[in-house]
């Protein structure tokens, strides 16, 4: 009896602890996020704007993203930078630019890596449930 | 009988008056004709275009012959120090009242010309393009000082959308409208036409060494050597190479360099359909070059695009990082890139252009072009180049997967460069 009771609580708590649901596997963030840049061009004498849609890579001057776009819905972007304890996040908003994305609304990649070294962690979440997570790394100025 | 016969007359006095009127109406050409200049200094030249002397905004000339370029005329002058005749840019003259028939007007030469609020180079004072062909009254002479501008406020004949009426231009990128085919071509311009087309470039090789060199083969490139077509920035770059940190009308200078011109609200567009990727805030704080480098850099964008890559919207296209800071000698820690000899370029992509990150490792990574990149930039004087793809034999550094690092030092290669090159407005109209 009371080896049967000792089961069953065992049984409640790995229950608890969600270890026997479906496991979901975790996707690459280039295929949920990706980076943006809109850019100006003189086309015949006309100043025009486009946009280039790109893997996110690491950071640097060179790799530099505006924003962050997606296709999912009910997404949280979250960053992280290292050794830093904040974790700023970010809901996603219709793109004007180009409705087919959603694009992390208030996020301003300039902004945000101004003072970033080291490394930093773009994170995808539905339901509080982690999408995809990524580490890349902020490059110095060469 | 009597009736007939008055009938006559009248039909007589009738053709009369109008062979009269057509006369008038027509100014012979057989004749000198009176006109007025109004420019401020406009320049007398010779017909193969070197400059004789300058006459003085309201003075009186009469023309007596077209050149055979179709813009200049051959005019008679009097003014002490002037020969009695020389050529003169037909768009800077203005018939006197008594010719109310011709009708002087200027068109619009480049591609695009940039119409602005005032008679200076920034991007306060863009107010809209205007193509090619454009058709503007010149209002006023507003040259700034030196002969190195020619400012014009003008007024456009027909209204175009998204454009103000009256604004300024750069009169180096205008071109006479009026037709005057019925006056006499004068005998040593065609002579002259014949030699500039042997002597390719030679009109206006400033501080120029290199002379009837092959450089100067492309049609459009001896376009842009026409004498009057003198350009703000490339005379200023020279200004300040000849005497550092001299004052230079059109330039943005700081701490002995020059910031590259940019334009559009996001500072992107660079010279010469180049790119400028990242761009700090204000725009143009992170484009700030040494004057030599900047000349020998826009010498290698205007030759890239005009050679390797004539569209803008091919993965060819340059795109550019910083240089060096405006009050920054050392920002962010970008060492190499403070005295503005050093510069950031992407590799180049197959397929179109895109303002994204690309590392040599990537698919759509351009080897080839890439290679003649390299090649061009070292013809330009471009040394200590860093770049991780080996196989373009360039120097290997931490971190220059995704862009490759240059430098134009003083050296024979990047003065060449420099005396070499005149701005062709079709190729480079952002550096009106």
């Amino acid at each position: 009896m009371i080896k049967l009771n000792l089961v069953s609580t065992l049984i409640s708590f790995f229950m608890s602890l969600n270890c026997f649901a479906e496991k979901v596997p975790m996707k690459k963030c280039d295929e949920v996020l990706k980076g943006f840049n809109i850019y100006e061009v003189l086309d015949k004498g006309k100043v025009e704007q486009r946009f280039s849609i790109f893997a996110v890579q690491n950071w640097s001057k060179h790799s530099a993203f505006q924003g962050i776009l997606t296709k999912e819905t009910d997404l949280n972007l979250v960053i992280q930078f290292a050794g830093k304890k904040e974790r700023p996040s970010f809901k996603f908003k219709s793109w004007s630019v180009d409705p087919v994305y959603l694009v992390a609304d208030g996020f301003d990649g300039i902004k945000t890596f101004e003072n970033a070294t080291g490394s930093y962690v773009i994170e995808a979440i539905r339901n509080g449930k982690t999408l995809c997570k990524q580490n890349f790394k902020v490059e110095p100025l060469h | 009988m009597i009736k007939a016969l008055k009938l006559q007359v009248k039909i007589i006095i009738l053709f009369a008056l109008i062979c009269v009127k057509q006369v008038m109406a027509t100014p012979s050409f057989n004749e000198s004709v009176p006109m007025k200049v109004i420019a401020r200094g406009l320049n007398v030249r010779t017909a193969d275009g070197n400059i004789l002397c300058s006459i003085k905004k309201n003075d009186s000339v009469r023309v007596i012959g077209r050149h055979a370029d179709g813009q200049r005329l051959k005019v008679k002058i009097n003014r002490m120090g002037c020969p009695k005749e020389g050529y003169v840019y037909s768009n800077f003259l203005k018939p006197d009242s008594w010719i109310s028939s011709l009708k002087v007007s200027s068109k619009v030469e480049v591609e695009s010309l940039s119409l602005r609020s005032a008679a200076k180079v920034n991007n306060k004072t863009y107010l809209c393009a205007l193509p090619k062909n454009t058709l503007l009254d010149i209002i006023d002479d507003v040259n700034v000082g030196s002969n190195r501008s020619q400012w014009f406020k003008v007024k456009l004949k027909q209204p175009l959308k998204g454009c103000p009426e009256v604004g300024y231009v750069n009169g180096s990128y205008l071109a006479p409208n009026e037709s005057f085919d019925g006056v006499p071509a004068a005998k040593d311009s065609e002579a002259s036409m014949k030699i500039e087309q042997n002597t390719e470039g030679q009109a206006s090789c400033h501080n120029c060494e290199v002379e009837n060199s092959n450089k100067w083969k492309s049609n459009e490139i001896v376009k842009a050597t026409q004498p009057t077509q003198r350009n703000d920035f490339l005379e200023g770059l020279r200004g300040l190479i000849a005497e550092p940190n001299s004052a230079q009308e059109g330039l943005i200078t700081h701490r002995g360099l020059v910031q590259i011109p940019l334009i559009g609200s996001r500072g992107n567009i660079g010279p010469c359909g180049s790119h400028h990727y990242s761009p700090d805030k204000p725009i143009g704080v992170d484009a700030y070059a040494n004057p030599l480098m900047a000349c020998a850099f826009t010498s290698f964008l205007q030759d890239w695009k005009q050679k390797e890559c004539p569209n803008s919207n091919d993965g060819c296209r340059v795109a550019w990082g910083d240089i060096s800071h405006k009050t920054r000698p050392i920002y962010s820690g970008h060492m190499s890139h403070t005295d503005g000899t050093c510069i950031d370029i992407r590799p180049l992509r197959s397929g179109s252009f895109q303002d994204a990150p690309l590392t040599y490792k990537q698919k759509a990574y351009d080897r080839n072009k890439m290679a003649l990149m390299v090649k061009m930039l070292k013809e330009k004087g471009g040394e200590e180049i860093i770049f991780n793809d080996r196989k373009l034999g360039t120097s290997y550094n931490t971190g220059h997967d995704n862009h490759i690092h240059v430098c134009f030092n003083k050296s024979t290669k990047t003065e060449d460069a420099c005396n070499g090159l005149a701005i062709n407005p079709n190729i480079c109209p952002e550096l009106q």
